[in-house]
């Protein structure tokens, strides 16, 4: 580890003015709200990239001890683990950033007042979250960024919006009492919160692995692991829609993070091959879960909703392969929670600009009569069409799909080909028959939407088939493009701090 | 060795630009694209007639790029790659004039044409990849930009063609990927042409090459449709006609076949292969696919899908030839590479022509079809005869080479299922071209959009009968009857001139004695 100079400037704005300037837009109106949100959005992502490219041109990960009043101090740690939730919260968040700002253009009154206060501490937590240094921190920015989701989903209004979020809450709570549990057991025997040196501090303690596993069944409950996910469908489905793509994408990814640095930064000695076959196990089981239960969703955010908990057991199948030094599956694990990001945010910004072009399409059918509302969450059969009404949203769609199920040229196939590598190495032949499944288990339940959207429709096509949300959604999806056709990029960052040396 | 990289850039972008070009464009903007798919086809057709005689008379083309640590993406123009471009870009140019007249009133045509000329530069990329991880990029690319095109009806009959097209490459293609990481695992990244890697590790290996192998070759045979890995190719045959085209004969069944040659002879080499004993098996898959393939065309009276399952069959002979080692065979093997792609785009673009112009798609709608259609009919029988393997067409070519091939190292069962498997090829196709040409019609109405197409051509103010002369002429529009009579006569001339050289049949051969005899 390299103590460096501490650069002052961009901590403060990739943690602090996010934060800020979220809070400043509370008492404005109009313009004024939208242009502080812009401004704040712009200058967070900047500092946020540059921390990346930081990162990733360093040799190493970089320690930055902060020293506070009275004494207090907290050591943030710049890696590449880091690199990687940095990047997705710049490129979603500003994405789904620039679609609210769009949708605002004419009214920012139906916007509700919380939402960029609320949003823009939410990124400032998460960037928070890539870069602490110890477990008590981090445990504090997981309840943070956990109130923050739960608040926002519920800020569309209504009855069903208010219930999703009520659930996300009491599950985020229940994760929350757990976590904290288990961090005051590691403090009392190891008399340490910090990542540096915990696995030393606890390896001869008695009781130190229950704090851990018990911190780990937190995590795994905010993850969500399934079957702990119940919460979770409802919530992405529910939340507005310039909030789900970060839920979706992004939000799952912070408890992703901590379980990471903390079994493979921190105390690798005291993950056990077993503890970490049944983490893969369990990876294994989410994966058949939410692809089955995808196979069956009635409406296409719940169906994507279900894809992110199958996508996130595909990442937990890595921790069997890292435990076992095979460096390809942390360089896979990073790529995909990097490209699994902007794919599935740019897929629920798809489906918002798809479900309107539908239901427009069933007004002008149903002439004089009233179709049936749209909702919130489109039903599959209702969006068949979609490539002729709405082309962009549905080629933004069509590649982030590709890069889900893991096909070139997208980085979800770097990210398969990693794992694959690493399974392959080591003789673990249960874990390339999961990937190998989840490959056809995601094409399957895809395809259920991608193939109807081919239909012809049969009104004439619309006049206006695009807009800037389009443009977002395809932007975001083109991300995937690059990182698969420039994998270094994210392989080259995937390095930096990583836990075992190849080889 | 990385010299002349260039000119692989400018092929490659030939192909990639004319995509990136027309996808945006507006649907009425027709001139526009039609220009730039013929100048992109034009263009690469003339880049490919330089990079072949580049490479005749000695140059190395080779692109590198750096793409994962330790893992380069490779193109390089070896013979056999180039012998695969060079037929891909001759029948892109063709199948791109007949797609434009065939879609001249479709829907979507600038997402339909912005996918065809992506599905062709993805073929490039397959047949110069210089190495497994790159060629299954390409491959896997092809797959992805080849299903849009089959589900272009946008029907129900399409969507369910689609989802068993996606069902199969998918599934193939997941398997490939197995195998090429696992190679990746054992032996590092190995460049085609260099199988003395795999040969080295044969010793201590020789158990996981030979199911890296097994699984190479499924995956690969989704696309190359063995049995019992065709099922989606029958019924991917809703697609409209230049998609079939382009399906059977240049992109997709190749590329499958394409790779198994690659690994069987680029990859493994024969003598490795052979000492594996995995070469028998695949022999034998091979002549069964022949045969079953032959056997179900019968009793198809859908054209489209009589045709199907005869690509089903004859892409078999490939993997036959390509199987038995021999000079002979492997030279029939890869002179029929370029064979079955230039008869089978023949007999779709004819079959297109009937049922698009004259709402002829069933073989017992047939008749009278030879007198109502007479240039139409003249080329599908050229290629008809050419699929049965009579004299003087290049069908005839490909069966002497691999039945002199396999005699000459003793597998003489592979004549008895060359004679029967053209015995089933004249039951199926003689009935139709006797139907075609000698049955009384039935009260079978002028099609209107003969009648139509006819009349389009026609100077305005000059009315001219279903019945005159010029219109029988004008069986089809010039943009459908040109690539029909362009590729059927190339099926005779082909054929006539094979011993000269440079021909298929001669470029074939110099690349087989490359393989077999080393290097020169």
């Amino acid at each position: 580890m390299t103590a460096t100079t501490i650069p002052w400037p961009w901590l403060f704005a990739a943690i602090a003015l996010p934060a800020l300037g979220g809070v400043a837009t509370w008492p404005l109106r109009g313009r004024a709200r939208s242009a502080t949100a812009a401004a704040t959005l712009l200058v967070s992502a900047a500092a946020a990239l540059a921390l990346v490219v930081a990162i990733a041109r360093s040799p190493g990960p970089a320690t930055w001890e902060l020293t506070g009043p009275a004494g207090s101090s907290l050591t943030l740690v710049a890696d590449g683990l880091s690199a990687g939730l940095l990047l997705i919260v710049a490129l979603v968040g500003s994405g789904v950033g620039a679609v609210a700002l769009w949708e605002d253009r004419d009214d920012a009154r139906q916007r509700h007042r919380g939402h960029w206060p609320l949003s823009l501490v939410l990124w400032a937590g998460l960037v928070a979250l890539a870069l602490v240094g110890d477990l008590l921190s981090a445990y504090l920015l997981l309840e943070l960024v956990g109130l923050c989701g739960a608040l926002l989903v519920t800020f569309r209004g209504g009855r069903a919006p208010l219930l999703a979020g009520a659930r996300y809450l009491v599950a985020e709570l229940v994760a929350s009492l757990t976590m904290l549990f288990g961090v005051a057991l590691v403090w009392w025997q190891a008399g340490t919160v910090a990542y540096a040196g915990l696995g030393a501090a606890l390896a001869d303690t008695r009781f130190g692995w229950v704090g851990l596993a018990v911190i780990t069944v937190g995590l795994l409950v905010k993850m969500p692991l399934a079957p702990l996910h119940i919460w979770l469908p409802a919530a992405h489905t529910q939340a507005p829609s310039a909030v789900s793509p970060f839920l979706s994408g992004v939000m799952v990814k912070a408890a992703v993070v901590v379980l990471a640095r903390l079994w493979f930064l921190s105390t690798p000695e005291l993950l056990t091959p077993e503890a970490a076959r049944l983490l893969g196990g369990l990876g294994a089981l989410a994966v058949v879960w939410g692809s089955l239960t995808a196979l069956r969703s009635r409406g296409l955010k719940r169906l994507v909703a279900a894809s992110t908990v199958s996508q996130l057991g595909l990442l937990l199948l890595s921790v069997p392969l890292v435990a076992a030094g095979a460096l390809q599956g942390w360089t896979g694990a990073l790529v995909l929670v990097v490209t699994h990001g902007v794919a599935k945010a740019a897929m629920l910004l798809a489906i918002t600009c798809m479900a309107e072009s539908a239901a427009d399409a069933e007004v002008v059918r149903a002439g004089d009569g009233e179709p049936p509302p749209m909702g919130h969450d489109p039903e599959l059969d209702r969006l068949a069409g979609s490539a002729t009404r709405r082309p962009v949203a549905l080629l933004a769609f069509g590649v982030a799909a590709l890069s889900l199920v893991g096909l070139p040229p997208t980085g979800g196939f770097i990210a398969k080909w990693y794992l694959l590598l690493g399974a392959v190495a080591l003789d673990r032949w249960w874990i390339v028959g999961t990937i190998v499944l989840a490959t056809l288990l995601t094409a399957a339940y895809l395809t259920r939407f991608l193939l109807p959207a081919f239909a012809t429709p049969e009104e004439s096509p619309p006049t206006r088939a695009w807009d800037a949300r389009d443009v977002v959604a395809l932007l975001l999806a083109a991300t995937t493009l690059v990182f698969g056709l420039l994998p270094r990029l994210l392989v080259d960052l995937a390095q930096v701090g990583a836990p075992v040396s190849g080889g | 060795m990385t010299g002349g990289g260039g000119l692989l850039l400018a092929l490659m972008a030939a192909s990639f630009l004319p995509a990136a070009l027309i996808f945006p464009l507006p649907e009425a903007w027709e001139t526009t694209r039609r220009t730039i798919n013929l100048v992109g086809a034009g263009v690469k057709v003339v880049l490919v007639v330089v990079l072949a005689i580049g490479v005749f008379t000695g140059a190395q083309y080779e692109l590198r790029a750096t793409f994962l640590p330790g893992i380069d993406l490779v193109l390089r123009a070896d013979p056999i790659p180039v012998l695969f471009v060079f037929l891909s870009a001759l029948l892109w140019f063709t199948t791109t004039i007949y797609a434009i007249g065939y879609l001249a009133r479709g829907d979507h045509r600038s997402r339909f044409f912005g996918f065809f000329s992506l599905c062709v530069a993805s073929t490039v990329g397959i047949a110069l990849a210089g190495n497994l991880v790159t060629f299954l990029l390409f491959y896997e690319l092809l797959t992805v930009t080849t299903y849009p095109l089959v589900v272009h009806q946008g029907d129900e009959k399409a969507r369910a063609a689609g989802r068993v097209y996606l069902l199969y490459t998918v599934t193939g293609g997941a398997v490939l990927l197995l195998g090429t990481v696992w190679l990746q695992v054992v032996a590092g990244t190995v460049t085609f042409g260099d199988t003395a890697v795999l040969t080295g590790l044969a010793s201590e290996q020789r158990t996981t090459l030979t199911v890296i192998f097994v699984l190479l070759i499924a995956g690969l045979g989704v696309k190359a449709a063995l049995v019992p890995l065709h099922g989606w190719l029958p019924r991917a045959m809703v697609a409209p006609a230049p998609v079939s085209a382009l399906l059977h004969a240049v992109a997709v069944v190749k590329a499958g076949v394409y790779g198994i040659v690659r690994v069987v002879h680029d990859l493994y080499g024969a003598p490795l292969a052979t000492e594996l004993g995995v070469l028998t098996p695949l022999a034998v898959l091979a002549a069964v696919t022949i045969v079953y393939g032959s056997l179900r065309a019968l009793v198809q009276d859908d054209i489209k899908r009589r045709l199907a399952f005869s690509t089903v069959s004859q892409l078999s002979y490939i993997v036959l030839g390509a199987s038995i080692v021999s000079l002979v065979s492997v030279t029939g093997a890869l002179a029929h590479l370029v064979h079955q792609g230039v008869m089978k785009v023949t007999l779709f673009y004819c079959a297109g022509i009937l049922s698009r112009n004259y709402g002829i798609s069933r073989v017992s709608q047939m008749a009278g079809a030879g007198r109502r259609a007479p240039v139409t009919m003249t080329m599908l029988t050229i290629a008809a005869l050419g699929k049965i393997g009579v004299p003087p067409t290049v069908g005839f070519v490909t069966k002497w080479h691999l039945g002199l091939g396999a005699a000459d190292v003793g597998q003489t069962w592979v004549i008895a299922v060359l004679l029967a498997s053209s015995a089933l090829n004249a039951a199926y196709f003689l009935p139709m071209l006797s139907r075609a040409w000698f049955a009384r019609e039935e009260e079978v109405p002028a099609h209107p959009r003969a009648a139509s197409a006819a009349a389009a051509v026609t100077p305005a103010g000059v009315r001219i009968t279903g019945s005159s002369i010029i219109a029988k002429l004008r069986e089809a529009d010039l943009w459908l009857l040109f690539p029909a009579v362009l590729t059927g006569t190339s099926v005779l001339v082909l054929g006539i001139l094979a011993g000269l050289p440079s021909s298929p049949v001669d470029w074939a051969e110099g690349i087989a004695r490359v393989l077999f005899e080393g290097r020169p």
